[in-house]
């Protein structure tokens, strides 16, 4: 990225009055972050063509994996609607990037009914076989190909020695699930395994020399850990956002990967106008804390993807 | 085989791929400017956690950095992930892939682990107990990939392990007994070179041992819960790292008359939510292991990877979307 290489590294700080954070505020906050969500961690790069000399060899980038999605954002915005007409009316009106007010009701809305859900398994179970019907459905004409390569594969005999008794098998596909669950009923309450397949993403936050804020990019898998297409992450950004801030991009750190990015163009703005309303509100943003707030600020944009970040900063 | 209906069968769960798309990147880099031709057996880095969501069965990641020879410990005390050692093979045509003796390889990689628990090599370095193997034929013009994990789990066919009871962690250990745990572990992880899977809590002090000194207290009548970085999170049931583990445990602990014994696990999992750390979905079992010994026939390997349709299939990934260049310089106008 030419942008990038001949940007000056911002020096001095000046991140409440423009939103902008320098590399070493970026380390601090990163190490913030690492400390009381160590589902993140700090990622080494070796390759020296990768490795950007204004952040230390070690603390490259920001990581965290396998974190669950279980539920697409259109069916939560469906459940959404339903019941919260007036403030997808409110969201829409404004249609601009974040409104907290949408965002901590979504939110907390969000929690209550995974809440709810997380009383009743088996309603849960019931609910999450349902989407993956609707999911299975619309994804056929797009499995297509796949299942003919898969079918090729399938010929050939590997002759391989069956596994023993003692090994539980996840079940990935929704008959089997459907199987599992009605045994299970039959069986009573008894515990078994049973995981309902689920969607997971990887997250990498790199810093952005260009727009000198935080990045969060995106790498999802379906049910069965594979790579999810860009129109299928889609499913999982909030539709005010998905075509238009959502762009897939060369990673700067991982040489010749493409990867789905949170486009950084506004995050200074926004995040100036959420460190204004803390002040406001008489709390002043350390900088440690700038990626909490970041990534809060970011859920409104992937409402359904379940990452760690420290609930207790209000705005 | 002895049948015994009250007795719950010992059962594990599987470890399931993640491979990042970054992994293929790199492999293809790694194939046309390193190994080329070259299909031995290379090193292999994976990666796994004890504090994943509830939601996920056990899982082994894979990216960019799998391929990097350092073994760089994270500083910051952060000890929730564990890097594993494996091999990968690349082959030059899918023929080849496909005529592998693949039962053959398993054993093989089977027997090293069974080699390794009784020269002792394994109580030295526990994470030897963890290894995968990972074949794969690399179409590079059209971007796919055909791939197969393997994640041995040797066996003993006429024998099973049973588990006793299970209690959670948090019905064996007060709050204040769980805190000084955590401070015991962090130490012992900080102290080790590098992250454990494998360690001990020797009961009556609450100190985290290694798997070597603990088998000696073990063996001089003091009360030792032998524990493991369980990568499952739901239930019952551990991941499996413990069946290797089991194997190593029940060869080395000390025998007694008896055909079985009684041996305790602690399947140790790992939360933090809103910056607090948390132990409570771990698991204390009782599980009653069989004697063996170092001269045992009948021992196997299993850990074929089943694929998206539950099969002992590979799989097939096909990156075109965003590695070939061509169709990107199109999307990108």
């Amino acid at each position: 990225n030419v942008a990038d290489t001949f940007t000056p590294v911002l020096k001095e700080s000046k991140f409440r009055e423009t939103g902008f954070i320098t590399p070493e505020e970026f380390v601090t906050a990163g190490d913030f972050l690492t400390g009381h969500c160590p589902t993140w961690q700090w990622a080494t790069v070796t390759n020296p063509k990768a490795c950007k000399d204004y952040l230390p060899a070690d603390k490259q980038f920001l990581i965290t994996k396998n974190v669950p999605c279980s539920k697409r954002c259109r069916h939560l915005m469906d459940t959404f609607k339903n019941t919260q007409e007036k403030i997808v009316e409110v969201e829409s009106g404004e249609g601009g990037w974040v409104d907290t007010h949408y965002l901590d009701t979504n939110s907390s809305q969000f929690s209550t009914q995974a809440h709810e859900m997380m009383d009743d398994d088996k309603n849960k179970k019931k609910d999450d076989l349902k989407n993956i019907k609707d999911l299975e459905r619309d994804e056929d004409n797009e499995d297509e190909d796949d299942d003919e390569e898969a079918l090729d594969m399938d010929e050939y005999d590997h002759n391989i020695k069956e596994d023993d008794e003692t090994t539980i098998f996840t079940t990935k596909t929704t008959k089997q699930v459907e199987k599992k669950i009605e045994a299970e009923t039959e069986k009573g309450d008894q515990e078994e395994d049973i995981f309902i397949p689920t969607r997971t993403y990887d997250l990498n936050i790199t810093y952005d020399n260009y727009y000198r804020t935080p990045r969060l990019w995106l790498s999802g898998y379906d049910e069965n850990n594979k790579p999810l297409t860009i129109e299928q992450m889609y499913d999982d950004i909030s539709e005010d956002h998905a075509k238009k801030t959502v762009t897939f991009e060369t990673h700067p750190h991982i040489p010749g990967t493409l990867m789905a990015s949170i486009h950084p163009c506004r995050h200074a703005e926004v995040m100036k106008k959420l460190i204004s309303l803390m002040a406001e509100s008489g709390k002043e943003l350390e900088v440690h804390s700038y990626l909490m707030v970041f990534l809060k600020f970011v859920q409104s944009v992937i409402p359904t993807i379940e990452y760690d970040y420290t609930r207790n900063i209000s705005i | 085989m002895e049948t015994n209906c009250e007795k719950d069968l010992f059962k594990f769960l599987p470890f399931s791929s993640c491979i990042n798309p970054s992994f293929w990147f790199e492999l293809n880099r790694v194939k046309l400017d390193d190994y080329r031709l070259d299909d031995d057996f290379k090193n292999l880095k994976g990666f796994y956690s004890n504090c994943s969501s509830n939601d996920l069965p056990p899982i082994m990641n894979f990216d960019y950095s799998s391929f990097q020879e350092t073994n760089d410990k994270t500083k910051n005390g952060h000890i929730s992930t564990i890097i594993i050692n494996g091999k990968i093979k690349i082959f030059n045509t899918i023929n080849e892939f496909n005529v592998l003796d693949k039962n053959k390889l398993l054993d093989e990689f089977g027997n090293a682990i069974w080699n390794d628990i009784k020269t002792g090599r394994a109580l030295d370095d526990p994470n030897l107990l963890i290894r995968f193997c990972l074949i794969v034929f690399a179409n590079l013009k059209s971007y796919t990939f055909h791939y197969w994990f393997a994640f041995p789990a040797i066996t003993f066919p006429l024998k099973s392990y049973y588990q006793l009871k299970t209690n959670k962690f948090t019905e064996i250990f007060t709050s204040e007994q769980s805190n000084k745990i955590i401070e015991n572990m962090t130490n012992f992880q900080l102290k080790n070179e590098h992250h454990q899977s494998f360690f001990a809590i020797e009961f009556e002090t609450l100190n985290v041992l290694t798997v070597k000194e603990a088998i000696d207290r073990h063996n001089l009548g003091k009360r030792i819960l032998f524990g493991f970085y369980d990568p499952n999170s739901q239930s019952n049931h551990p991941g499996w790292p413990l069946r290797n583990y089991l194997a190593l445990l029940a060869l080395k602990c000390k025998k007694t008359d008896e055909e079985k014994r009684n041996l305790e696990v602690i399947s140790f999992r790992d939360r933090y939510h809103g910056g607090a750390r948390t132990l409570d979905h771990s698991l204390v079992i009782l599980v009653e292991v069989f004697n063996i010994s170092e001269d045992e026939e009948k021992v196997n390997t299993i850990g074929w990877e089943r694929n998206e349709k539950s099969q002992l299939h590979p799989r097939v990934v096909n990156m075109s979307g965003s590695m070939n260049t061509e169709k990107l310089a199109e999307s990108a106008v």
